[in-house]
């Protein structure tokens, strides 16, 4: 708590300023729809000075009286110039137009296009819906978080999955914020689809380490994921017809420039082909998913504005009436922004999440179901303060009550009362913070912050107790309301940049990070079975200690950006399992946990060109990622199930003419760590295998190429319907990465064992329509 | 509950992938001694049957190991086994007691491994009957309903008492006409009692038969295991016949009850059976799924 003090009389001090008619710019900057734009440059020329907006759009700078041109820039828009006499306070809502397609090269000023170099934040990556599309995908459906997994120190958890570990962190360890309410499971149909509908999607960042204090709760990365405001100028709809399935948003203004709202959908359809087929009970199959996004927002006045927004998704899998199985995630996000002063902006939110599943089978008099969810309830305060072009302050708290419910399953018979439920709790997570983005001199700038973090189990529960060889020995049980354990602790963050010159600069920081919720999953692959759990007496929370340090260049007139970063990852109270460990429907699940650390360390190399008609970025990361467990293993150390040394990722995008873009995308990933057999014996007559230490073979390497051709319809004045055909090969050269290697007996002959490679997606082309009117 | 998630994995992955042979050179493993023996309460030849561990891709059946001293204490007598084939030891002197802790001892090239096991109370079996499910509305109309009766699939359903004290563990097994038909791991059928403590089974499925002809007689053999041979048999089965790849956990070795690095297990066990001829289709119950 000391800490924390420190830090924020620092803050005060460096806020309180000698002010002497000072005045402040400030306002939101969006693109011509009206949609706020993320992190766009605000740039006065003759102080050579500048901020960017917050994530609302918002920006505010307050400089001494004078005349001063401002640039306002942002990437794939052309650059505004704003000559501003400020001798008051001035409010400046600015809208930028995107880069002519006319234009056959970019021409403009790039003078502060260097945003990477000079900005303190480091291993982090941001990509744009549009960029987003233009990536060749998996049956043409466009997925961010399989765009994410192409960025380095990020991995794909396998072959067409929509997990991802961060820099050799387990999946579960990734925060995925879809407007800033948490995604626990973001996938569809088993994880080869994402949650996330690209055409409701504004932006996202992933923060690989350098996680700003304003969040927490997760130990390895932040996804952040922003959905569109919605249209305040005119009605629009969006959509395609794929393979797959198909998507609608609809946006526009209720009133102009004051109502905005936005609606998606989106829906797979494979299923809907069995219904073609003339056997009644392949009719009666289903397997499906379906997600809605809305998002409404309304401008009371230029201090005032409401969001609400939210997602629905689900996915379905029905065997005729003797098998259903559902799952998906709910959200809801309510948002008040509210401009207290030109200089300090504030954000209230009330967030709900809730991700669940059911599985029944049988029929009513005979049959179970089985049930698990988690729901989670978050108050949040962000309070943004811009004292002077030197500080940006950000300091706010949240709280959060999460509710577990990890499995409950029982028959519906009426002759049988068996169930059996997983112990139901409660826990209380609160966090507060303080962070200051600080100019120390002209070259060295530095973000520092610290969070406090807490968690408190809550009855009421039953909490089992484990003695040292992880055998129950009796239970204990807690009443409602009852606080019966708290962790906390403090999460130092901080940042420095160094700038060099104009294009290159040094960059360094540590973060420290806690985890207090735990994914029960043993899994390589996701699945929709997802079982998490809080740190209780028998849990402690995770912790890493992280820090980086890279050098940043841009050359070319940062048409090209480069980087180099090494990082070193320390992590405490890693979770495994024990062999055969049995996840599901177990009350005592906890005595399953076996703990240990866990490190990883590596350097990631990228080379990104986002302007002009190539567009693109290679991606190289060199890393090494390993857990020692005393259970397991023998407690000898074994490579994380993620640990891929080499990974590349090209990902290109060229656009040849106005109407056609060709993308191309090539992976390589060292195989993953696997457990092979390495001798076998004969019991019951069948042949068992027995097992190399863990982890102590690896995969064939994997590595694939896919490609789009996107052709766009002609654009015409008067034209309103605009409308592109998208192609997209997927695994263009057909490789058969393997999926899993299956060993076993031989058909014919008992004695022989032989092993197979299992591989999921040979070369699989694609077609899909967008439009837009 | 494990069979729904493979049934949901093979309809969700199988449907789509293909598989091709691969080839990958495996490292050698130190050789171990692969033991499989058991004592119960029945007056038979007690068998334990020793073989060594091999190479994964060492395709020849397990070597067998002759001339071991083999023998079985009850915490009083010690029982000597006596090799009759190569690799097979037997005693017919000795009857499991319920409730005695028996010792296995082996000496073999100059180790000694012992392993023991406790003889647990099986409940008695009431009565058995016959089910079968309709599978009919999952094959194509074109097919000739007539072969598909040809061939059932019997169901074994038990009707008994299960005591209620908890952790109780059963295996079941069928004969066919006096013939052991449950001869490999993947046809033996394990439960706990988590579901079931106290519970009168009424007509529970417990085994299952693919080639049941009407008046074939049909035994049904049910063991009262500890909880350490349900647990490895769930471990064997877990890498074998419900090995889910990535979806499921890392593949790890089911450990035995054999000391000194040795594999396999020794299990006390009691038995109880019931004897049933196969009547006619009109008298088969038939089956809700799930």
């Amino acid at each position: 708590m000391r800490r924390f003090f420190i830090i924020a009389v620092l803050v005060i001090i460096s806020a309180s300023s000698f002010s002497q008619n000072k005045y402040t710019i400030s306002g939101f900057v969006k693109d011509k729809a009206g949609e706020e734009l993320i992190g766009a440059t605000i740039y006065i020329r003759n102080l050579q000075t500048g901020s960017v907006t917050n994530v609302y759009g918002f920006y505010s700078i307050t400089v001494n009286e004078g005349n001063y041109t401002v640039d306002y820039s942002y990437i794939g828009c052309e650059t505004f110039s704003k000559e501003i006499n400020l001798n008051k306070n001035h409010s400046l809502n600015i809208s930028l137009t995107e880069t002519s397609k006319n234009i056959e090269e970019v021409v403009i000023t790039a003078e502060r296009k260097n945003e990477n170099v000079i900005k303190t934040e480091m291993s982090t990556m941001k990509l744009q819906a549009k960029d987003i599309k233009k990536i060749p995908a998996l049956f043409g459906e466009v997925d961010v978080i399989k765009a994410i997994q192409l960025l380095p120190g990020v991995q794909s958890t396998g072959e067409g999955f929509s997990g991802f570990n961060v820099r050799g962190g387990s999946p579960d360890q990734n925060l995925i914020l879809f407007d800033e309410a948490t995604v626990y499971n973001a996938s569809h149909l088993m994880g080869f689809f994402s949650v996330f509908n690209n055409d409701a999607v504004k932006d996202l960042k992933l923060y690989k380490g350098d996680i700003p204090a304003e969040f927490g709760g997760r130990l390895s990365s932040l996804l952040d994921i922003r959905m569109k405001e919605g249209n305040q100028k005119e009605w629009h709809a969006t959509g395609g017809l794929g393979l797959i399935s198909s998507r609608l948003t609809i946006e526009g203004p209720i009133i102009k420039d004051k109502w905005s709202m936005l609606i998606a959908g989106r829906r797979t359809y494979a299923d809907l082909f069995l219904l073609l087929s003339s056997d009644e009970a392949v009719r009666s199959n289903q397997l499906f998913f379906h997600d809605i996004n809305f998002k409404s927002n309304y401008k009371f006045s230029d201090k005032d504005r409401i969001f609400v927004s939210g997602y629905f998704g689900r996915d379905v899998l029905k065997f005729g009436d003797m098998f259903g199985f559902n799952w998906g995630n709910n959200t809801l996000t309510t948002r008040w922004n509210h401009l207290f002063t030109e200089k300090l902006f504030s954000n209230f939110s009330f967030i709900y999440s809730k991700y669940n599943y059911i599985m029944e089978s049988g029929t009513s008099a005979s049959g179970f179901e089985w049930t698990s969810d988690l729901e989670d309830f978050k108050i949040k305060a962000d309070f943004n303060y811009y004292p002077n072009p030197n500080n940006t302050i950000k300091f706010g708290l949240e709280a959060i009550h999460h509710q577990f419910n990890p499995g409950f399953a029982r028959s519906l018979g009426e002759s049988s009362e068996n169930s059996l439920r997983m112990p139901k709790s409660r826990a209380l997570e609160y966090a507060i913070y303080l962070s200051n983005e600080h100019k120390l001199t002209k070259r060295l700038t530095a973000n520092y912050g610290l969070r406090v973090s807490a968690f408190q189990n809550m009855g009421e529960t039953t909490v089992y107790n484990f003695d040292d060889s992880y055998q129950k020995i009796d239970s204990t049980v807690y009443d409602k309301w009852d606080i019966f354990n708290t962790f906390s602790g403090l999460e130092p963050r901080l940042s420095l940049n160094f700038t060099l010159n104009q294009r290159s600069s040094i960059k360094a920081s540590y973060s420290r990070t806690k985890q207090y919720v735990h994914l029960a999953s043993n899994s390589t692959a996701g699945s929709p079975l997802d079982v998490w759990l809080p740190s209780s007496p028998n849990i402690k929370p995770q912790l890493a200690n992280q820090a980086a340090i890279g050098y940043f260049r841009n050359f070319l007139n940062n048409n090209y950006e480069t980087s180099v970063e090494i990082y070193y990852k320390d992590m405490e109270n890693q979770i495994d399992f024990r062999d055969h460990a049995q996840l599901l429907l177990n009350p005592e699940l906890e005595g399953e946990f076996r703990v240990g650390d866990a490190w990883s360390y590596g350097a990631e190399f990228l080379i990104r060109k986002q302007q002009g008609k190539l567009t693109g970025w290679i991606s190289y990361t060199l890393s090494k990622a390993e857990r020692k467990i005393p259970e397991i293993n023998s407690g000898q150390l074994y490579s994380s199930s993620y640990d891929r040394p080499h990974n590349l990722a090209i990902v290109a995008s060229l656009d040849v003419g106005k109407r056609l873009n060709i993308a191309a995308t090539w992976v390589y990933a060292t195989g993953s760590p696997v457990t092979y057999p390495t001798g076998r014996i004969v019991f019951e007559n069948m042949i068992i295998p027995i097992y190399s230490d863990r982890n102590g073979y690896r995969m064939p390497d994997y590595h694939r190429m896919d490609l789009s051709i996107i052709l766009k319809g002609k654009e015409k004045p008067n034209k309103r319907l605009y409308s592109e055909l998208n192609v997209s090969i997927y695994n263009v050269y057909n490789r058969h990465n393997a999926w899993m290697i299956y060993f076993g007996e031989d058909e014919d002959d008992p004695n022989v064992t032989t092993a197979e490679k299992v591989y999921v997606f040979p070369i699989i082309p694609s077609l899909t329509w967008n439009f837009n009117f | 509950m494990k069979k729904i998630i493979y049934i949901s994995f093979i309809f969700l992955v199988l449907t789509q992938a293909c598989t091709e042979p691969f080839d990958v050179a495996l490292e050698s493993t130190h050789i171990r001694l692969v033991v499989q023996g058991s004592i119960s309460d029945v007056r038979t030849a007690h068998q334990v049957s020793l073989t060594k561990s091999a190479d994964y891709f060492s395709n020849a059946p397990a070597p067998k190991v002759t001339g071991a001293t083999v023998s079985i204490n009850d915490g009083e007598n010690t029982f000597d086994l006596t090799e009759i084939s190569d690799g097979l030891y037997e005693t017919d002197t000795i009857v499991g007691e319920i409730g005695k802790t028996y010792t296995l001892t082996i000496n073999s090239e100059g180790e000694t491994y012992t392993a023991s096991s406790r003889l647990n109370y099986c409940t008695p079996i009431d009565s058995i009957n016959f089910g079968f499910y309709d599978y009919s509305e999952y094959y194509e109309e074109e097919i000739d309903s007539s072969e598909i009766e040809t061939e059932p699939y019997l169901s074994i359903l038990l009707n008994a008492q299960e005591p209620n004290t908890p952790n109780d563990f059963y295996l079941w097994k069928i004969y066919k006409n006096g013939v052991l038909e449950s001869d490999t791991l993947d046809e033996l059928n394990i439960s706990d009692d988590y579901f079931a403590n106290g519970d009168y089974l009424y007509d529970v499925e417990v085994q299952w038969y693919e080639e049941a002809i009407v008046g074939d007689t049909i035994t049904l053999e049910m063991q009262a295991i500890s909880e350490d041979y349900y647990n490895y048999i769930n471990g064997l089965l877990t890498e074998t016949v419900y090995n889910l790849g990535p979806l499921g956990g890392p593949p790890a070795n089911a450990v035995g009850n054999i000391s000194n690095d040795a594999m396999g297990f020794f299990l006390a066990y009691s038995v109880v059976q019931i004897t049933k001829i196969v009547p006619e289709k009109e008298e088969w119950i038939e089956l809700e799924w799930f």
